[in-house]
């Protein structure tokens, strides 16, 4: 059964390869290829996940041998099969799948098919790869190769400056992190000398069996805070989330692939692979959880004034991101897995809506959008069933997630500062989300329509990856009812009906709210400076490109300039300091030669008074004894 | 005491000499300065206990050499009136003689025990070893000599003689 | 006197024939001063031989004295051929030694 589990990765990367070369003499720039081999990889995926599923203490490790070093471990390639690779497989696989379908509607006119649907393909043949990762150093590897598609897919249309430097930041930012996770790898490898590098089976073996001393404990706090820094890179989040609403100038396919629904999850998919190594270590429990709330805060505060539909869904990534990482903060992966999988759907789903909009009305801009209701019926639906599970209002599965990782953080925060400070800021952010979410639906569909848009449903091609989608956003909740499946997720449901209709009235508050202000079309700010101060800072994302950009400019650039200040002068200036010595005393010798004799009776006995000196002082010396 | 003494004068008196060579401002004061050195050293070769050294040096240098300087000097003037030299010290040249003779000095007082005694070389042991021993040397110096006749007079002709 | 008050004697000669072979501009001057040199030599020769007892020294001055008289025999030869040559015998004009 394991033995057909490798060509999950294996599919899209041939995929990739014949539309890669052969594209250009393919129907619709290699489409149906790509979308044929991705159904295949999730036929099989499904198999792997239904496989899992049934028996749910499933875990398999299968490998082979890459290299070893002489003095230690060896290093290896292998499929690590339990729970969260079935989870994460099934999510990608299907989100994937969907993409590509709707694509061949969306980017039907685009002028270069062919490395849109190889590049595409090749990012899920790495995305499966690293879910399939049995260790460290493989899934570092899948995770600088997704990096790599993600700079080829948000520069897609590279002609346009602004998408080739929102390609550039997204890889250089993601590279701080990656540098991190290295970092930690290394620490991790020389710590543990598990005989298989890296390896997370065995390394959840070595963190059960070693009693770890003081030192250790800070080497370890160390080793997974940076692998952390790595996740933080990955995941957008603060500080390194820059990249991310830049990340929306690629084509919204590809922000609803990647920048949605797997990616960025990959991050959070590192931190529950690291959890069993996170228990020994409470300090990074805390940032993490910190970090995430204070993330999930933080970007749903820019997101309630930007006018770009996408930059909207960009932030609510951000955000939803940041409520995965206060899950695995308050150690609970299934918690994590389980927003995941839904987050990714409905993410996924709002994404590609927004991209059926888009193609309509051929604008980003909210404040241009309005009244589209009456026009793009199943489009406007499946959004509202997206925003609805986005908010958290039952029956949809943002409910239940949100509401998971919400109970399990509260149930941690009493005695704990850090963790009230986290399931406040959690709690305060749904009302937030509602809003915000809200805000985005009722400026685009609602209202009085504009007679110049003449707005159009999608074709069939883009309509049923919604409708799919969007099932899977109302129905999830069956697979809580499924007792294998939280089993699977590991976690316990508990209802604390406290929580659960506190969360549900904030979200309709938030709706509510929104519905106030925007139904009726746009309103304006009220006058007052501080309001307007406080808008401008959301406005400006808190000046964070501002400064990064300056940081770039004058610290990085400027130490630049010193070393090369440094080569030009000093290490040149030694070269050519030599060569004009050698030029100098060639011209001072060249006058020996004046054939003059008297100058050479000089020469002849200076060489002589040398050779005296050296005979009778300075060999004595050297050859020791007496003289 | 009086070898010490006359030591001590004909070295004075070579120094003073050897001064001369080098401060004078005509050539023919060289030749002069230069006899009188010679002289002065087979004085001290006398006074050294080696008389027969000593007779041989006046001989031929103070004799012979000497005259053949005056005969170089005499036979290279361009006028009957020359103008003087400018003696100028010249530093450089200085520091590298100095040198040497530091050198040299500093290698003589890096040994301990030197004799304080004259020992006098009589003839018997001279001509004994010079016939004896080294015979060969004495020959082939004969044979340089001659060599070195032949050779001057050879340089120094001109076209249609010899 | 000591052994070592000569041979310093010898070694001032010796510096003051250096000099003046290094500086003076008359040919005929370079070559005495060549002869001072040679003169010192041979007097430090005679001290060894008299300090020591060994006549070898003073055999050796006697072939030394010899020798350097026919040297400059030789030397002023070629002075003679210069000044015939060159109509001068400042040092100056021995320019020859070139490519």
């Amino acid at each position: 059964m394991l033995d057909i589990f490798y060509l999950i990765p294996l599919f899209p990367v041939i995929a990739f390869l014949i539309i890669a070369f052969y594209g250009n003499y393919l129907k619709e720039g290699g489409a149906y290829i790509a979308l044929f081999f991705a159904l295949i990889s999730l036929v099989i995926s499904i198999y792997m996940f239904v496989a899992v599923l049934t028996q749910p203490s499933y875990s398999s490790d299968v490998y082979i041998t890459w290299f070893s070093l002489p003095s230690g471990p060896t290093f290896e390639i292998g499929m690590l099969i339990d729970n969260f690779s079935a989870i994460m497989i099934f999510v990608v696989q299907t989100v994937s799948f969907l993409v590509i379908m709707f694509s061949i509607g969306y980017m039907h006119d685009d002028p270069s098919l062919r490395r849109y649907y190889a590049e595409i393909s090749l990012f899920l043949g790495v995305m499966s790869g690293l879910v399939l990762s049995d260790n460290y150093l493989e899934m570092f590897i899948f995770w600088e190769l997704v990096g790599l598609c993600s700079y080829l897919l948000i520069g897609f249309w590279y002609e346009k400056p602004s998408a080739a430097a929102a390609a550039k930041k997204a890889f250089l930012v993601t590279k701080v992190g990656d540098v991190m996770l290295l970092f930690g790898m290394i620490i991790l490898l020389d710590m543990s000398h598990t005989p298989l590098a890296l390896n997370f089976t065995q390394l959840y073996a070595w963190a059960a069996s070693s009693s770890f001393n003081a030192a250790a404990l800070n080497t370890l706090t160390i080793v997974t805070f940076l692998i952390f820094g790595g996740a933080v890179g990955k995941s957008a989040q603060f500080p390194l989330h820059v990249w991310l609403p830049d990340a929306m100038e690629g084509p919204t396919t590809v922000s609803a692939l990647i920048h949605a629904a797997t990616m960025v999850k990959a991050g959070v998919f590192l931190m529950v692979r690291t959890m069993p190594l996170l228990g020994y270590t409470q300090f990074t429990e805390f940032v993490i959880a910190a970090v995430g709330g204070f993330t999930a805060f933080f970007a749903a505060t820019m997101a309630l004034v930007s006018p770009d539909i996408k930059r909207v869904l960009a932030y609510s990534t951000i955000s939803q991101l940041g409520y995965m990482f206060v899950a695995i903060g308050a150690g609970s992966a299934g918690a994590a897995m389980f927003h995941l999988m839904s987050h990714a759907f409905f993410k996924a789903l709002l994404f590609l809506a927004a991209g059926s909009v888009i193609h309509a009305v051929k604008t980003q801009d909210l404040f241009k959008m309005g009244g589209l209701y009456s026009k793009m019926k199943i489009t406007s639906l499946t959004m509202l069933i997206g925003a609805l599970s986005l908010s958290g209002i039952p029956p949809f599965s943002g409910f239940f997630s949100k509401d998971l990782i919400l109970d399990v953080v509260y149930s941690k925060s009493p005695g704990s500062l850090v963790y009230t400070i986290v399931f406040i800021l959690a709690f305060i952010t749904v009302y937030l989300t509602a809003f915000y979410m809200f805000r985005l639906w009722f400026m685009t569909f609602y209202g009085k329509g504009r007679p110049e848009m003449h707005a159009h449903e999608s074709p069939l091609v883009m309509a049923i990856p919604l409708i799919v989608l969007a099932a899977f956003a109302t129905f999830s909740w069956a697979f809580m009812l499924y007792h294998p499946f939280t089993q699977m997720i590991t976690v316990s449901l508990s209802f604390n009906m406290y929580l659960m209709s506190g969360g549900v009235l904030l979200g309709l508050a938030g709706i509510g709210t929104a519905y106030v202000m925007y139904s009726k079309g746009i309103p304006t700010l009220p006058s007052s400076s501080f309001v307007k101060g406080i808008h401008k800072m959301l406005y400006k994302k808190y000046w964070f490109d501002e400064a990064y950009g300056a940081f770039s400019l004058y610290v990085v650039y400027g130490f630049a300039k010193l070393i090369d200040l440094f080569d030009r002068y000093i290490i040149d200036g030694v070269i050519n300091g030599i060569a004009t010595g050698a030029s100098m005393m060639s011209k001072y010798w060249a006058n020996a030669g004046d054939s003059l004799v008297k100058n050479y009776v000089l020469y002849i006995i200076s060489g002589l008074i040398g050779i005296l000196i050296l005979l009778v002082y300075i060999f004595p010396f050297v050859w020791g004894g007496a003289y | 005491m009086i070898t010490d003494l006359l030591l001590l004068l004909l070295s004075f008196f070579a120094i003073f000499f050897a001064v001369g060579v080098l401060y004078s401002r005509e050539v023919v004061h060289v030749v002069i300065y230069i006899a009188g050195l010679f002289i002065d050293l087979g004085g001290l070769y006398i006074v050294l206990s080696s008389p027969y050294v000593g007779a041989v040096q006046i001989f031929v240098y103070g004799g012979a050499v000497t005259v053949l300087l005056m005969f170089g000097v005499m036979l290279t003037k361009r006028t009957i009136k020359e103008k003087k030299e400018k003696i100028v010290t010249q530093f450089d040249y200085a520091v590298i003689v100095a040198l040497l003779v530091s050198l040299y000095v500093g290698a003589l007082f890096s040994y301990t025990n030197y004799p304080t005694e004259l020992y006098y070389i009589g003839y018997y042991s001279l001509s004994n070893n010079m016939f004896g021993t080294y015979i060969g040397t004495f020959v082939l110096l004969g044979i340089v000599i001659m060599a070195a006749v032949i050779g001057g007079v050879y340089i120094v002709k001109e076209e249609d003689q010899l | 006197m000591n052994e070592i008050v000569m041979l310093s004697l010898s070694g001032i000669l010796l510096g003051m024939g250096l000099y003046g072979v290094l500086t003076k501009k008359n040919l005929i001057v370079v070559i005495a001063s060549i002869e001072i040199m040679i003169n010192s030599a041979i007097l430090n020769f005679v001290i060894f031989s008299s300090y020591n007892n060994n006549p070898s020294g003073d055999l050796a001055a006697l072939f030394f004295i010899a020798l350097a008289a026919s040297e400059v025999a030789v030397g002023l030869a070629l002075a003679l051929s210069i000044f015939r040559k060159r109509k001068s015998v400042n040092i100056d004009i021995l320019n020859l030694l070139r490519w």
